[in-house]
């Protein structure tokens, strides 16, 4: 335990809404900031924002963000006593944390021991199972076939069956049931040592239909850890997350205090400190399993924070000042229901394929309990250095109805105009009745995508847009403007 | 003369049909009494056949991006000399929509111009109008003067955009 102390100078390692994001919160403490920016970025607003910005080179933007000497270098330089890495980048590696203790400088966020712990899929699996929480069943090939098969008799049926060394979907697939079952395994293997060379296999129970469902902490040097109840994340497109809410409608109060208490355990189990988020696979029984856990603040944060009116960033400050956490556990209430949409230049029409372009404008949506976190700016070139997602809508209402409900009416509200996003789709994701019935799962986006496909549009809704475009259209104004028409001449003649 | 527009994979002509008392434009081969307010920064409002659409416009050069009823649209507009040019000039060449003669030259070769400018009047059919630059660029070489008579499809004037 260290006595409390106070920073001079904050740099937030960041870029986008995140950055922007962290200096709010620095403004509201009263902190001094810092804030990167490659050259790519220099009309940031987060330039302005902050009280100094450093740039950094690289040969591609994500390098320089990357580059852990030249950013300790920088805190040298400037002063720097703390660094907050937002999430992504840096946030989640050892080596930039033990570089900035060695310079003096303060990582908010956790131990580089417990980063490496749970940055580790197999270890923090172990480390989770040893200590008693619910890991998926599973079973690693140690070369006996005989055993093998029974191992997996023993997890339950449906299992997934997949190379030991193997990443992707390569050589993956489900089996449901002992029939036949020592063949599938006899091709696993030879499949196994034909892609990876190592004809080991692995396999777990596999959870048809499940869903996201994670649980934010947060944990101090004083030992205090506490939960801040759940995110279910199910709806996701290619791993990665699309809309997220708080509560899940998928947990009672029985199973929500179950899995929020896990969560907590495995949290205090590392001696957390800092805010964190325990990732669980939720069955559709009801049983749920460890995934892993990520040591930052998360992109779906807001979400926690509209229900619960915790600041999760001043928490991530305040704990690593050495403060005691400014909540007990029984002080922190989960009040009506949010909802997260992410906004990404991307094409969902065309497999959710990266879109490029300049922003031309931009229009938040503003009403109550509605927040808009974003990075953009009209001017923007928005292309494929970074990732696609460029801003965040989270709502808030009392009951998930209204918080739909709100969702849909900020997307409409929202304007983007010149890069193409998936804001339309977003906004059919919400109209979608399975989402309107809790009915989610990870499956979600690929199950419904038939349902899910551009809104056939009126004809007159075109001529409406023709019209429109046609008569915002410098050439064709000046051309009608400036051909005299007959039926013009003839007008002008009359008078 | 006629525009054309791109919406998604459609090609959709539109032109003026009357500008008397009420503005006409045939789009596609409809006919649309037509009201269109600008509004403020890009809130647009159009009235057609007595509709009322609500609309955020944001130009780029051709395309032409729009938020309509809770939807997107890129529109891109077609230039009709570009188009009928073809292959024989380049994308800055501006040639003659219709035989005429050439009645002033507004600008000199190496002038700077943006999209928009004015670069001839010309006179064809017994009505003049004015041929303008189809994008930001310089001028590069005139192809006729004063006085000159030129044939549909002649290339007038090419702007070398930067």
């Amino acid at each position: 335990m260290s006595a409390v102390r106070s920073f001079k100078k904050v740099l937030v390692a960041n870029r986008g809404e995140i950055a922007m994001r962290i200096l709010r919160t620095l403004k509201d403490l009263g902190l001094p900031s810092a804030v990167l920016y490659h050259r790519q970025e220099i009309e940031s607003p987060a330039l302005s924002f902050a009280d100094e910005a450093f740039e950094v080179f690289g040969d591609t933007p994500v390098s320089a963000y990357l580059d852990i000497p030249q950013i300790v270098e920088l805190c040298k330089k400037h002063g720097v006593d703390a660094v907050h890495p937002g999430y992504g980048f840096l946030a989640e590696n050892a080596a930039f944390v033990r570089a900035l203790d060695a310079a003096g400088v303060c990582f908010i966020g956790p131990r580089p021991e417990v980063m490496n712990l749970m940055g580790d899929k197999i270890g923090s699996r172990d480390f989770v199972a040893e200590r008693g929480f619910p890991i998926a069943p599973s079973v690693i090939d140690d070369g006996d076939e005989d055993k093998l098969i029974a191992s997996i008799i023993e997890i339950g049926f449906p299992v997934l069956i997949k190379a030991s060394a193997g990443g992707g979907g390569k050589g993956m697939q489900i089996v449901r049931e002992a029939d036949g079952l020592r063949d599938i395994v006899a091709t696993a293997k030879v499949e196994a040592q034909r892609y990876f060379g190592d004809p080991r296999v692995y396999a777990e129970r596999y959870i048809e239909s499940p869903r996201h469902i994670e649980v934010q902490v947060l944990g101090d040097e004083h030992g205090n850890c506490v939960h801040l109840w759940e995110r279910e994340c199910s709806i996701q497109r290619r791993f990665q997350k699309v809309i997220e809410e708080t509560p899940s409608p998928a947990l009672t109060p029985e199973l929500r205090k179950d899995i929020c208490e896990s969560a907590v355990g495995i949290a205090k189990a590392t001696n957390y400190t800092g805010a964190g988020t325990i990732e669980f696979i939720f069955a559709p029984n009801g049983d749920y399993y460890f995934l892993e856990m990520n040591t930052r603040i998360q992109v779906e944060h807001p979400i926690t924070e509209m229900v619960t009116g915790v600041d999760l960033v001043a928490e991530q400050v305040r704990i690593a000042m050495g403060h005691p956490l400014s909540y007990r556990q029984e002080e922190i209430k989960q009040v009506g229901h949010a909802i997260e949409c992410r906004i990404c230049a991307e094409i969902p029409d065309d497999d959710f394929a990266p879109a490029a372009g300049k922003v031309l404008m931009l229009r938040p949506p503003v009403g109550e309990g509605m927040r808009f976190d974003s990075g953009s700016y009209e001017g923007q070139k928005v292309g494929t250095a970074f990732d696609s997602m460029i801003a965040k809508l989270i709502v808030h209402a009392e009951d998930r109805d209204a918080a739909i409900a709100r969702a849909g009416e900020a997307l409409e509200q929202f304007v983007l105009l010149g890069v193409e996003t998936n804001s339309d789709y977003l906004g059919r994701l919400l109209r979608h009745p399975a989402f309107i019935a809790g009915e989610t799962n990870t499956g979600f986006i690929k199950d419904h995508a038939a349902d899910l496909g551009p809104d056939a549009l009126s004809a007159d809704l075109q001529t409406a847009v023709l019209a429109t475009a046609a008569l915002s259209d410098r050439q064709f104004v000046a051309m009608m403007d400036e051909v005299p028409y007959p039926y013009r001449l003839m007008k002008e003649w009359r008078n | 003369m006629r525009y054309t527009f791109k919406i998604g994979e459609e090609l959709v002509k539109v032109a003026p049909r009357s500008m008397a008392d009420e503005l006409i434009l045939a789009i596609g081969e409809q006919n649309c009494r037509v009201v269109f307010d600008h509004g403020r920064e890009g809130r647009c409002t159009l009235t057609l056949d007595g509709r009322s659409y609500e609309s955020w416009v944001a130009r780029d050069g051709d395309d032409i991006y729009i938020k309509m009823a809770s939807h997107y649209f890129k529109v891109t507009a077609v230039d009709p000399r570009a188009a009928a040019s073809g292959a024989s000039a380049g994308a800055g060449a501006i040639s003659a929509p219709m035989p005429g003669v050439v009645v002033e030259v507004l600008v000199a070769e190496g002038d700077t111009v943006v999209e928009g400018d004015k670069l001839l009047t010309i006179e064809s059919m017994k009505l003049q109008s004015t041929v303008r630059a189809a994008c930001d660029g310089v001028v590069g070489r005139i192809h006729v003067s004063e006085g000159s008579e030129f044939n549909k499809d002649d290339v007038l004037v090419e702007i070398e955009s930067e």
